[in-house]
Protein backbone atom coordinates (compact mmCIF):
# COMPACT_ATOMS: atom_id res chain seq x y z
CA UNK A 1 0.00 0.00 0.00
CA UNK A 2 0.78 3.58 -1.21
CA UNK A 3 2.03 5.66 2.13
CA UNK A 4 0.66 9.51 2.22
CA UNK A 5 1.83 11.84 4.57
CA UNK A 6 -1.30 13.67 6.25
CA UNK A 7 -1.20 17.54 6.02
CA UNK A 8 -1.06 18.14 9.70
CA UNK A 9 2.03 15.97 10.21
CA UNK A 10 4.19 18.89 7.82
CA UNK A 11 1.95 21.60 9.80
CA UNK A 12 2.96 20.36 13.66
CA UNK A 13 6.43 19.95 12.86
CA UNK A 14 6.40 23.26 11.38
CA UNK A 15 4.71 24.40 14.31
CA UNK A 16 6.73 22.78 16.91
CA UNK A 17 9.99 23.64 15.15
CA UNK A 18 8.74 27.05 15.05
CA UNK A 19 7.36 27.34 18.95
CA UNK A 20 10.79 25.56 20.27
CA UNK A 21 13.30 27.92 18.21
CA UNK A 22 10.74 31.42 19.33
CA UNK A 23 10.78 29.91 22.92
CA UNK A 24 15.21 30.18 22.24
CA UNK A 25 14.80 33.14 20.99
CA UNK A 26 12.59 35.25 22.64
CA UNK A 27 13.65 33.32 26.02
CA UNK A 28 9.93 32.69 26.88
CA UNK A 29 9.15 29.15 27.97
CA UNK A 30 5.83 29.18 27.21
CA UNK A 31 6.28 29.19 23.56
CA UNK A 32 8.21 25.61 24.23
CA UNK A 33 4.79 24.45 26.49
CA UNK A 34 2.68 25.24 23.64
CA UNK A 35 4.95 23.80 21.12
CA UNK A 36 5.41 19.89 23.17
CA UNK A 37 2.13 18.58 23.01
CA UNK A 38 2.59 18.84 18.83
CA UNK A 39 6.09 17.42 19.30
CA UNK A 40 5.57 14.79 21.18
CA UNK A 41 1.75 14.22 18.90
CA UNK A 42 4.48 13.45 16.03
CA UNK A 43 7.21 11.51 17.97
CA UNK A 44 4.04 8.64 19.52
CA UNK A 45 2.51 8.89 15.99
CA UNK A 46 5.17 8.31 14.01
CA UNK A 47 7.12 5.93 16.27
CA UNK A 48 3.37 3.64 16.56
CA UNK A 49 2.81 4.01 13.19
CA UNK A 50 2.94 0.94 10.62
CA UNK A 51 1.59 -0.31 7.42
CA UNK A 52 -1.46 -2.04 7.53
CA UNK A 53 -2.28 -5.51 6.30
CA UNK A 54 -5.59 -6.62 5.25
CA UNK A 55 -6.35 -9.49 3.52
CA UNK A 56 -9.57 -8.88 1.14
CA UNK A 57 -11.71 -11.70 -0.94
CA UNK A 58 -14.47 -10.47 -2.68
CA UNK A 59 -17.39 -12.49 -4.49
CA UNK A 60 -20.88 -12.31 -6.08
CA UNK A 61 -23.75 -14.57 -4.89
CA UNK A 62 -24.22 -15.40 -8.71
CA UNK A 63 -22.61 -14.93 -11.82
CA UNK A 64 -25.54 -14.22 -13.90
CA UNK A 65 -28.54 -12.38 -13.42
CA UNK A 66 -31.27 -10.61 -15.40
CA UNK A 67 -31.96 -7.32 -15.85
CA UNK A 68 -33.75 -6.29 -11.92
CA UNK A 69 -32.54 -8.84 -10.22
CA UNK A 70 -30.47 -8.10 -6.91
CA UNK A 71 -26.89 -9.29 -6.65
CA UNK A 72 -25.26 -9.71 -3.19
CA UNK A 73 -21.51 -8.85 -3.19
CA UNK A 74 -19.33 -10.45 -0.13
CA UNK A 75 -16.30 -8.78 0.58
CA UNK A 76 -14.50 -10.91 3.74
CA UNK A 77 -11.97 -8.79 5.62
CA UNK A 78 -9.03 -10.40 7.42
CA UNK A 79 -6.66 -7.96 9.40
CA UNK A 80 -3.56 -8.86 10.22
CA UNK A 81 -2.45 -5.60 11.94
CA UNK A 82 -5.53 -3.69 14.04
CA UNK A 83 -6.64 -0.98 11.41
CA UNK A 84 -7.82 2.39 13.28
CA UNK A 85 -9.82 3.23 10.26
CA UNK A 86 -10.27 1.57 7.08
CA UNK A 87 -12.16 2.93 4.05
CA UNK A 88 -13.68 0.12 1.44
CA UNK A 89 -15.01 1.71 -1.81
CA UNK A 90 -15.74 -0.84 -4.65
CA UNK A 91 -16.55 1.46 -7.81
CA UNK A 92 -20.03 0.04 -9.35
CA UNK A 93 -20.85 0.72 -12.64
CA UNK A 94 -23.43 3.05 -13.11
CA UNK A 95 -25.92 0.89 -14.10
CA UNK A 96 -26.00 -0.85 -10.17
CA UNK A 97 -28.80 0.53 -7.73
CA UNK A 98 -27.31 0.04 -3.88
CA UNK A 99 -30.15 -0.94 -2.14
CA UNK A 100 -28.59 -2.56 0.84
CA UNK A 101 -25.46 -1.86 2.44
CA UNK A 102 -23.37 1.39 2.46
CA UNK A 103 -20.49 1.82 -0.43
CA UNK A 104 -18.00 3.67 0.63
CA UNK A 105 -17.65 2.28 4.00
CA UNK A 106 -15.61 3.36 6.68
CA UNK A 107 -14.72 0.43 9.78
CA UNK A 108 -12.31 -0.35 11.78
CA UNK A 109 -10.59 -3.68 12.24
CA UNK A 110 -8.47 -5.26 15.62
CA UNK A 111 -5.93 -7.80 15.58
CA UNK A 112 -6.53 -10.84 13.33
CA UNK A 113 -9.88 -9.47 13.16
CA UNK A 114 -11.89 -11.15 10.04
CA UNK A 115 -15.10 -9.16 8.89
CA UNK A 116 -17.46 -9.76 6.40
CA UNK A 117 -19.36 -6.89 4.69
CA UNK A 118 -22.48 -7.45 2.37
CA UNK A 119 -23.89 -5.53 -0.27
CA UNK A 120 -26.51 -5.72 -2.81
CA UNK A 121 -27.36 -4.34 -5.51
CA UNK A 122 -30.16 -3.88 -8.54
CA UNK A 123 -28.73 -4.51 -11.90
CA UNK A 124 -31.00 -2.21 -13.85
CA UNK A 125 -29.13 -2.45 -17.56
CA UNK A 126 -27.83 -5.68 -19.51
CA UNK A 127 -24.36 -5.73 -19.40
CA UNK A 128 -21.24 -7.65 -19.21
CA UNK A 129 -19.76 -6.16 -15.88
CA UNK A 130 -16.72 -7.14 -13.56
CA UNK A 131 -16.99 -6.22 -10.33
CA UNK A 132 -14.55 -6.03 -7.50
CA UNK A 133 -12.13 -3.21 -8.00
CA UNK A 134 -11.20 -2.18 -4.37
CA UNK A 135 -9.86 0.88 -3.25
CA UNK A 136 -8.64 0.66 -0.14
CA UNK A 137 -7.51 3.31 2.37
CA UNK A 138 -6.42 3.09 5.88
CA UNK A 139 -5.59 5.31 8.83
CA UNK A 140 -2.97 5.36 11.81
CA UNK A 141 -4.70 6.23 15.09
CA UNK A 142 -3.34 9.65 14.68
CA UNK A 143 -4.29 10.35 11.59
CA UNK A 144 -0.57 11.38 10.32
CA UNK A 145 -0.69 9.08 7.31
CA UNK A 146 -2.99 7.25 4.93
CA UNK A 147 -2.16 3.97 3.05
CA UNK A 148 -3.62 3.58 -0.21
CA UNK A 149 -4.17 0.83 -2.35
CA UNK A 150 -5.98 -0.55 -5.03
CA UNK A 151 -7.34 -4.55 -5.20
CA UNK A 152 -7.96 -6.32 -8.48
CA UNK A 153 -10.25 -8.97 -7.38
CA UNK A 154 -12.73 -8.44 -10.13
CA UNK A 155 -15.65 -11.08 -10.82
CA UNK A 156 -17.57 -11.19 -13.98
CA UNK A 157 -21.01 -10.51 -13.71
CA UNK A 158 -23.69 -10.83 -16.72
CA UNK A 159 -27.23 -9.37 -16.54
CA UNK A 160 -29.33 -10.43 -19.37
CA UNK A 161 -31.79 -8.65 -20.96
CA UNK A 162 -35.09 -9.21 -19.23
CA UNK A 163 -37.60 -11.29 -21.77
CA UNK A 164 -41.02 -9.72 -22.21
CA UNK A 165 -43.53 -12.41 -22.47
CA UNK A 166 -45.56 -13.28 -25.90
CA UNK A 167 -48.39 -14.93 -27.06
CA UNK A 168 -47.93 -14.90 -30.86
CA UNK A 169 -45.06 -14.00 -33.21
CA UNK A 170 -44.25 -12.47 -36.50
CA UNK A 171 -44.40 -16.44 -38.87
CA UNK A 172 -42.25 -16.52 -41.73
CA UNK A 173 -43.16 -16.99 -44.59
CA UNK A 174 -40.98 -20.38 -45.27
CA UNK A 175 -40.38 -22.90 -43.20
CA UNK A 176 -37.07 -25.20 -43.23
CA UNK A 177 -36.34 -28.83 -43.81
CA UNK A 178 -36.47 -30.08 -40.12
CA UNK A 179 -39.20 -30.29 -38.01
CA UNK A 180 -40.65 -28.07 -35.76
CA UNK A 181 -43.80 -26.25 -34.42
CA UNK A 182 -44.41 -24.07 -37.30
CA UNK A 183 -47.09 -25.39 -39.79
CA UNK A 184 -45.63 -25.54 -43.48
CA UNK A 185 -46.94 -24.28 -46.51
CA UNK A 186 -45.96 -27.44 -48.21
CA UNK A 187 -47.91 -31.07 -48.20
CA UNK A 188 -46.24 -34.00 -46.16
CA UNK A 189 -46.37 -36.02 -43.09
CA UNK A 190 -47.91 -33.63 -40.01
CA UNK A 191 -51.16 -32.98 -38.22
CA UNK A 192 -53.11 -30.38 -39.91
CA UNK A 193 -55.46 -31.15 -42.54
CA UNK A 194 -54.37 -29.70 -46.08
CA UNK A 195 -56.11 -31.55 -48.95
CA UNK A 196 -58.02 -34.12 -50.29
CA UNK A 197 -56.39 -36.42 -53.42
CA UNK A 198 -56.97 -39.42 -55.41
CA UNK A 199 -55.35 -42.27 -54.05
CA UNK A 200 -51.47 -43.48 -55.58
CA UNK A 201 -49.95 -46.09 -54.78
CA UNK A 202 -47.84 -46.10 -51.91
CA UNK A 203 -50.01 -44.03 -50.05
CA UNK A 204 -50.53 -44.90 -46.17
CA UNK A 205 -53.94 -46.62 -45.61
CA UNK A 206 -54.05 -44.00 -42.51
CA UNK A 207 -54.39 -41.49 -44.50
CA UNK A 208 -57.34 -42.69 -46.47
CA UNK A 209 -60.30 -40.53 -45.82
CA UNK A 210 -63.60 -43.12 -45.64
CA UNK A 211 -66.30 -40.59 -46.02
CA UNK A 212 -64.58 -38.88 -48.96
CA UNK A 213 -64.05 -41.85 -50.82
CA UNK A 214 -67.50 -43.25 -50.01
CA UNK A 215 -69.22 -40.27 -51.58
CA UNK A 216 -66.73 -40.66 -54.70
CA UNK A 217 -66.52 -44.42 -54.77
CA UNK A 218 -63.22 -44.21 -55.17
CA UNK A 219 -60.37 -43.86 -52.17
CA UNK A 220 -59.11 -40.33 -51.61
CA UNK A 221 -57.03 -39.59 -48.85
CA UNK A 222 -56.03 -36.64 -46.68
CA UNK A 223 -53.04 -34.19 -47.41
CA UNK A 224 -51.25 -32.62 -44.45
CA UNK A 225 -49.06 -29.82 -43.81
CA UNK A 226 -45.93 -31.02 -42.03
CA UNK A 227 -44.72 -29.10 -38.63
CA UNK A 228 -41.14 -27.64 -39.62
CA UNK A 229 -38.62 -25.17 -38.31
CA UNK A 230 -37.90 -21.62 -39.86
CA UNK A 231 -35.32 -19.88 -39.48
CA UNK A 232 -34.91 -16.47 -37.87
CA UNK A 233 -31.99 -13.86 -38.23
CA UNK A 234 -32.27 -11.04 -35.38
CA UNK A 235 -30.88 -8.08 -37.50
CA UNK A 236 -29.49 -5.49 -34.94
CA UNK A 237 -28.48 -2.11 -35.85
CA UNK A 238 -25.87 -0.98 -33.99
CA UNK A 239 -24.62 2.20 -35.91
CA UNK A 240 -26.09 4.81 -33.45
CA UNK A 241 -28.35 5.63 -31.06
CA UNK A 242 -30.36 7.50 -29.11
CA UNK A 243 -30.04 8.39 -25.88
CA UNK A 244 -31.35 10.16 -22.75
CA UNK A 245 -29.91 10.15 -19.45
CA UNK A 246 -29.91 6.48 -18.64
CA UNK A 247 -31.68 5.04 -21.46
CA UNK A 248 -31.00 4.86 -24.98
CA UNK A 249 -32.31 2.96 -28.27
CA UNK A 250 -29.81 0.34 -28.87
CA UNK A 251 -30.73 -0.62 -24.56
CA UNK A 252 -34.46 -1.23 -26.01
CA UNK A 253 -33.06 -2.68 -28.95
CA UNK A 254 -31.39 -5.57 -27.01
CA UNK A 255 -34.36 -6.48 -24.82
CA UNK A 256 -36.30 -7.15 -28.10
CA UNK A 257 -33.73 -8.57 -29.62
CA UNK A 258 -33.20 -10.76 -26.71
CA UNK A 259 -37.00 -11.63 -26.19
CA UNK A 260 -37.57 -12.47 -30.10
CA UNK A 261 -34.34 -14.57 -29.87
CA UNK A 262 -35.77 -16.41 -26.46
CA UNK A 263 -39.23 -16.58 -27.92
CA UNK A 264 -37.90 -18.21 -31.31
CA UNK A 265 -36.01 -20.90 -29.66
CA UNK A 266 -38.25 -22.07 -27.39
CA UNK A 267 -40.27 -22.98 -30.77
CA UNK A 268 -37.88 -24.84 -31.81
CA UNK A 269 -36.41 -22.63 -34.45
CA UNK A 270 -32.96 -21.87 -36.01
CA UNK A 271 -31.91 -17.97 -34.61
CA UNK A 272 -29.30 -16.24 -36.10
CA UNK A 273 -28.01 -12.65 -35.11
CA UNK A 274 -26.78 -10.19 -36.81
CA UNK A 275 -25.12 -6.92 -34.84
CA UNK A 276 -24.26 -4.49 -37.67
CA UNK A 277 -22.49 -1.58 -37.03
CA UNK A 278 -19.05 0.05 -36.65
CA UNK A 279 -18.06 -3.12 -36.22
CA UNK A 280 -20.05 -6.36 -37.73
CA UNK A 281 -20.41 -9.11 -35.33
CA UNK A 282 -22.75 -11.95 -36.12
CA UNK A 283 -23.72 -15.94 -35.06
CA UNK A 284 -24.54 -18.65 -37.34
CA UNK A 285 -28.32 -19.25 -36.72
CA UNK A 286 -28.85 -22.16 -34.12
CA UNK A 287 -31.29 -23.87 -31.92
CA UNK A 288 -31.77 -25.36 -28.33
CA UNK A 289 -30.78 -23.60 -25.11
CA UNK A 290 -27.06 -23.12 -25.84
CA UNK A 291 -27.47 -21.41 -28.91
CA UNK A 292 -29.88 -19.08 -26.73
CA UNK A 293 -27.00 -18.49 -24.28
CA UNK A 294 -24.57 -17.56 -27.44
CA UNK A 295 -26.96 -15.18 -28.91
CA UNK A 296 -27.59 -13.43 -25.47
CA UNK A 297 -23.74 -13.27 -24.70
CA UNK A 298 -23.64 -11.96 -27.90
CA UNK A 299 -26.08 -9.27 -27.16
CA UNK A 300 -24.68 -7.98 -24.05
CA UNK A 301 -21.12 -7.22 -25.72
CA UNK A 302 -23.26 -5.03 -28.04
CA UNK A 303 -21.76 -1.52 -28.11
CA UNK A 304 -22.32 1.70 -29.84
CA UNK A 305 -18.92 1.70 -31.93
CA UNK A 306 -18.52 5.04 -33.87
CA UNK A 307 -17.57 4.71 -37.55
CA UNK A 308 -17.29 6.21 -40.58
CA UNK A 309 -16.99 3.54 -42.88
CA UNK A 310 -19.74 2.59 -45.42
CA UNK A 311 -20.68 -0.98 -44.51
CA UNK A 312 -23.22 -2.41 -46.91
CA UNK A 313 -25.33 -6.46 -47.15
CA UNK A 314 -21.98 -7.17 -48.96
CA UNK A 315 -20.08 -7.65 -45.47
CA UNK A 316 -22.20 -9.85 -44.03
CA UNK A 317 -20.90 -13.60 -44.49
CA UNK A 318 -23.26 -15.33 -46.73
CA UNK A 319 -23.86 -18.17 -43.65
CA UNK A 320 -25.56 -16.04 -41.78
CA UNK A 321 -28.40 -15.21 -43.82
CA UNK A 322 -29.78 -18.75 -44.92
CA UNK A 323 -32.51 -19.04 -48.19
CA UNK A 324 -35.93 -18.57 -46.82
CA UNK A 325 -34.94 -16.95 -43.49
CA UNK A 326 -36.97 -14.52 -41.89
CA UNK A 327 -34.99 -11.34 -40.67
CA UNK A 328 -36.09 -9.59 -37.66
CA UNK A 329 -34.25 -5.98 -37.98
CA UNK A 330 -34.33 -4.16 -34.85
CA UNK A 331 -33.24 -0.57 -35.64
CA UNK A 332 -33.55 3.18 -34.94
CA UNK A 333 -33.09 3.50 -38.42
CA UNK A 334 -31.40 6.61 -37.79
CA UNK A 335 -28.12 5.22 -40.03
CA UNK A 336 -28.03 5.60 -43.72
CA UNK A 337 -25.69 2.24 -43.93
CA UNK A 338 -28.67 0.30 -41.69
CA UNK A 339 -31.35 1.76 -43.81
CA UNK A 340 -29.89 0.79 -47.63
CA UNK A 341 -28.86 -2.76 -46.45
CA UNK A 342 -32.00 -3.87 -45.32
CA UNK A 343 -33.70 -2.41 -48.51
CA UNK A 344 -30.87 -4.60 -50.27
CA UNK A 345 -31.56 -7.83 -48.42
CA UNK A 346 -35.18 -7.20 -49.07
CA UNK A 347 -34.24 -7.02 -52.93
CA UNK A 348 -32.27 -10.36 -52.65
CA UNK A 349 -35.74 -11.86 -51.70
CA UNK A 350 -35.16 -11.76 -48.01
CA UNK A 351 -38.36 -12.00 -45.74
CA UNK A 352 -38.12 -8.95 -43.85
CA UNK A 353 -39.48 -7.36 -41.46
CA UNK A 354 -38.18 -4.12 -39.47
CA UNK A 355 -39.28 -3.43 -36.00
CA UNK A 356 -38.02 0.40 -35.54
CA UNK A 357 -37.02 1.30 -31.74
CA UNK A 358 -37.95 4.80 -32.27
CA UNK A 359 -35.91 7.34 -31.62
CA UNK A 360 -38.53 9.85 -31.74
CA UNK A 361 -39.00 8.87 -27.45
CA UNK A 362 -35.45 10.37 -27.08
CA UNK A 363 -35.41 13.53 -28.84
CA UNK A 364 -37.92 16.52 -28.19
CA UNK A 365 -38.42 20.02 -30.33
CA UNK A 366 -36.12 22.70 -29.18
CA UNK A 367 -38.27 25.99 -27.97
CA UNK A 368 -38.48 28.01 -31.07
CA UNK A 369 -40.38 28.19 -34.43
CA UNK A 370 -37.65 27.00 -36.54
CA UNK A 371 -36.74 24.61 -34.10
CA UNK A 372 -39.89 23.13 -34.30
CA UNK A 373 -40.72 23.32 -38.14
CA UNK A 374 -37.02 21.09 -38.22
CA UNK A 375 -38.65 18.77 -35.88
CA UNK A 376 -41.84 18.09 -37.91
CA UNK A 377 -39.66 17.63 -40.71
CA UNK A 378 -37.68 15.12 -39.04
CA UNK A 379 -41.03 13.24 -38.05
CA UNK A 380 -42.07 13.39 -41.67
CA UNK A 381 -38.38 12.03 -43.51
CA UNK A 382 -39.14 9.32 -41.07
CA UNK A 383 -42.73 8.69 -42.08
CA UNK A 384 -41.50 8.93 -45.61
CA UNK A 385 -38.59 6.43 -45.23
CA UNK A 386 -41.66 3.90 -43.61
CA UNK A 387 -42.99 4.28 -46.69
CA UNK A 388 -40.07 3.60 -48.61
CA UNK A 389 -40.00 0.44 -46.72
CA UNK A 390 -43.75 -0.56 -47.53
CA UNK A 391 -43.56 0.50 -50.60
CA UNK A 392 -41.48 -2.80 -51.51
CA UNK A 393 -43.56 -5.01 -48.97
CA UNK A 394 -41.64 -4.54 -45.88
CA UNK A 395 -43.95 -3.80 -42.84
CA UNK A 396 -41.96 -1.13 -40.61
CA UNK A 397 -43.47 -1.39 -37.11
CA UNK A 398 -42.63 1.74 -34.67
CA UNK A 399 -41.88 0.72 -31.14
CA UNK A 400 -41.13 2.22 -27.99
CA UNK A 401 -40.42 1.72 -24.60
CA UNK A 402 -43.42 0.81 -22.46
CA UNK A 403 -45.26 -0.21 -25.45
CA UNK A 404 -45.76 -4.23 -25.65
CA UNK A 405 -43.73 -5.99 -28.10
CA UNK A 406 -46.63 -8.19 -28.71
CA UNK A 407 -48.76 -5.53 -29.94
CA UNK A 408 -45.76 -4.10 -32.19
CA UNK A 409 -45.46 -7.91 -33.72
CA UNK A 410 -49.43 -8.11 -34.21
CA UNK A 411 -48.73 -4.78 -36.59
CA UNK A 412 -45.97 -6.89 -38.48
CA UNK A 413 -48.32 -9.71 -39.27
CA UNK A 414 -51.37 -8.45 -39.56
CA UNK A 415 -49.51 -6.22 -42.40
CA UNK A 416 -47.96 -9.48 -43.75
CA UNK A 417 -51.43 -10.50 -44.05
CA UNK A 418 -52.72 -7.39 -46.00
CA UNK A 419 -49.80 -7.87 -48.42
CA UNK A 420 -50.20 -11.04 -49.22
CA UNK A 421 -53.25 -10.58 -50.09
CA UNK A 422 -52.83 -7.59 -51.85
CA UNK A 423 -50.44 -9.56 -53.97
CA UNK A 424 -52.87 -12.13 -55.08
CA UNK B 1 2.68 55.17 20.56
CA UNK B 2 -0.39 52.85 20.97
CA UNK B 3 -2.91 53.43 24.05
CA UNK B 4 -3.85 50.69 25.70
CA UNK B 5 -7.82 51.03 24.28
CA UNK B 6 -6.17 50.59 20.89
CA UNK B 7 -3.45 48.12 21.87
CA UNK B 8 -6.52 46.06 22.13
CA UNK B 9 -8.58 46.64 19.42
CA UNK B 10 -5.65 45.82 17.69
CA UNK B 11 -5.10 42.41 19.29
CA UNK B 12 -8.36 41.35 19.43
CA UNK B 13 -8.88 42.83 15.60
CA UNK B 14 -5.64 40.51 14.56
CA UNK B 15 -7.11 37.14 16.75
CA UNK B 16 -10.89 37.80 14.92
CA UNK B 17 -8.46 37.77 11.55
CA UNK B 18 -6.56 34.61 12.68
CA UNK B 19 -9.96 32.99 13.81
CA UNK B 20 -11.63 33.83 10.73
CA UNK B 21 -8.91 32.54 8.24
CA UNK B 22 -9.25 29.28 10.79
CA UNK B 23 -13.26 29.53 9.41
CA UNK B 24 -12.16 29.81 6.23
CA UNK B 25 -9.93 27.15 6.00
CA UNK B 26 -12.16 24.96 7.48
CA UNK B 27 -15.00 25.58 5.22
CA UNK B 28 -13.39 25.34 1.99
CA UNK B 29 -11.75 23.03 3.33
CA UNK B 30 -7.97 23.85 2.60
CA UNK B 31 -5.85 22.42 4.91
CA UNK B 32 -2.76 23.72 4.30
CA UNK B 33 -4.19 27.14 5.72
CA UNK B 34 -5.14 26.03 9.60
CA UNK B 35 -1.53 26.00 10.83
CA UNK B 36 -1.38 29.92 10.20
CA UNK B 37 -4.14 30.81 12.69
CA UNK B 38 -2.58 28.81 14.91
CA UNK B 39 1.07 30.89 14.51
CA UNK B 40 -0.60 34.15 14.59
CA UNK B 41 -2.69 33.16 17.98
CA UNK B 42 0.47 32.05 19.89
CA UNK B 43 2.08 35.43 18.14
CA UNK B 44 -0.21 37.20 19.68
CA UNK B 45 0.05 35.12 22.81
CA UNK B 46 3.74 35.40 22.66
CA UNK B 47 3.53 39.37 22.40
CA UNK B 48 0.93 39.44 25.20
CA UNK B 49 3.54 38.13 27.43
CA UNK B 50 5.71 40.83 27.06
CA UNK B 51 9.01 40.51 29.54
CA UNK B 52 6.58 39.33 32.80
CA UNK B 53 6.10 36.32 34.92
CA UNK B 54 6.12 33.22 33.18
CA UNK B 55 2.46 32.41 32.15
CA UNK B 56 1.02 29.14 34.36
CA UNK B 57 -1.62 29.30 32.54
CA UNK B 58 0.47 28.56 29.40
CA UNK B 59 -0.28 24.04 29.40
CA UNK B 60 -3.93 25.11 28.92
CA UNK B 61 -3.68 27.14 26.03
CA UNK B 62 -1.01 24.42 24.91
CA UNK B 63 -3.82 21.80 24.73
CA UNK B 64 -6.44 24.11 23.58
CA UNK B 65 -4.26 24.87 20.20
CA UNK B 66 -3.70 20.88 20.08
CA UNK B 67 -7.54 20.63 20.21
CA UNK B 68 -8.51 23.23 18.00
CA UNK B 69 -5.65 22.07 15.45
CA UNK B 70 -6.93 18.44 15.50
CA UNK B 71 -10.67 19.31 15.37
CA UNK B 72 -9.97 21.89 12.29
CA UNK B 73 -8.20 18.94 10.38
CA UNK B 74 -10.80 16.39 11.54
CA UNK B 75 -13.29 18.47 9.95
CA UNK B 76 -11.56 18.64 6.77
CA UNK B 77 -11.45 14.86 6.65
CA UNK B 78 -15.18 14.97 6.90
CA UNK B 79 -16.03 16.09 3.68
CA UNK B 80 -17.32 13.33 1.41
CA UNK B 81 -16.09 10.38 3.89
CA UNK B 82 -17.48 7.15 3.68
CA UNK B 83 -20.49 6.17 5.93
CA UNK B 84 -19.17 5.38 9.18
CA UNK B 85 -20.52 1.75 10.48
CA UNK B 86 -18.95 1.22 13.76
CA UNK B 87 -19.20 4.99 15.82
CA UNK B 88 -15.89 6.10 14.64
CA UNK B 89 -16.79 9.60 15.31
CA UNK B 90 -17.56 9.10 18.91
CA UNK B 91 -14.06 7.33 19.07
CA UNK B 92 -12.34 10.20 17.75
CA UNK B 93 -13.69 12.89 19.66
CA UNK B 94 -13.25 10.98 22.54
CA UNK B 95 -9.71 10.59 20.96
CA UNK B 96 -9.20 14.24 20.42
CA UNK B 97 -10.20 14.86 23.73
CA UNK B 98 -8.31 13.00 25.89
CA UNK B 99 -4.94 13.96 23.61
CA UNK B 100 -5.97 18.16 24.42
CA UNK B 101 -6.28 16.76 28.35
CA UNK B 102 -3.23 14.63 28.14
CA UNK B 103 -1.47 17.82 26.26
CA UNK B 104 -2.25 20.48 29.55
CA UNK B 105 -0.45 17.32 31.33
CA UNK B 106 2.25 17.08 29.08
CA UNK B 107 2.89 20.86 28.75
CA UNK B 108 2.65 20.99 32.78
CA UNK B 109 5.72 18.97 33.01
CA UNK B 110 7.26 20.60 30.45
CA UNK B 111 6.92 24.11 31.98
CA UNK B 112 7.82 22.75 35.51
CA UNK B 113 10.94 21.60 33.51
CA UNK B 114 11.69 25.02 32.22
CA UNK B 115 11.87 26.44 36.13
CA UNK B 116 14.36 23.64 36.63
CA UNK B 117 17.74 26.09 37.82
CA UNK B 118 20.14 24.45 35.35
CA UNK B 119 22.13 27.90 35.25
CA UNK B 120 22.33 29.85 31.59
CA UNK B 121 24.37 31.11 29.11
CA UNK B 122 25.79 30.33 25.25
CA UNK B 123 26.21 26.72 26.07
CA UNK B 124 22.58 26.28 26.98
CA UNK B 125 21.38 28.07 24.39
CA UNK B 126 23.39 26.35 21.80
CA UNK B 127 22.32 22.93 23.71
CA UNK B 128 18.29 24.16 23.48
CA UNK B 129 19.30 24.98 19.53
CA UNK B 130 20.99 21.00 19.56
CA UNK B 131 18.31 19.53 21.30
CA UNK B 132 15.18 21.45 18.86
CA UNK B 133 17.21 20.21 15.84
CA UNK B 134 17.81 16.78 16.89
CA UNK B 135 14.01 16.89 17.59
CA UNK B 136 13.17 17.97 14.60
CA UNK B 137 15.96 15.52 12.54
CA UNK B 138 14.41 12.38 14.77
CA UNK B 139 10.92 13.43 13.22
CA UNK B 140 12.44 13.84 9.98
CA UNK B 141 13.32 10.29 10.08
CA UNK B 142 10.47 8.47 11.53
CA UNK B 143 8.33 10.41 8.87
CA UNK B 144 10.78 8.92 5.81
CA UNK B 145 9.26 6.73 3.41
CA UNK B 146 10.18 2.97 4.40
CA UNK B 147 10.82 0.49 2.36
Amino acid sequence: MKRTASPKLGAYAGLAALGLLAALALGRPELAVLASPFALLLFAGLAATREPEVLVWLELDRDRVVEGDIVTITVDLQARTPVERLELHIPLPDSFELVEGANPLTLRLAWDEERTIELKARCTRWGAYLIGDLFLRAHDRLELFAYDGTLDRRTPLKVYPRAEELRSLVVPMETQVFTGNQVARTKGEGIEFADLRRYEYGDALRRINWRASARRNELWVNDLHPERNTDVIVFLDTFVEAREEKESTLDVAVRAAATLADRYLKRKDRVGLISFGGYLNWLLPGSGIVQLYRVVDSLLDTQIILSYAWKGVDVIPARTLPPKALILAVSPLLDERAVTTLLDLRARGFDLAVLEVSPVAFASAAEGEREELAYRLWQLKREALRARYQRVGVPVVEWREGAPLEGALAEVGAFRRQARYSRA
Amino acid sequence: MLTADSYRLVVAGVALAAVLLLALAVARPFPSLIPWPLVILAGIYAWNLGGGEVDQWSPVYAGAMLGVAELAYWSTELRGRAQDAERLTERRATLIATLSLVAVGISGLVLAATSLPIGGGVATDLLGVAAAVAALAAVAALARPRA
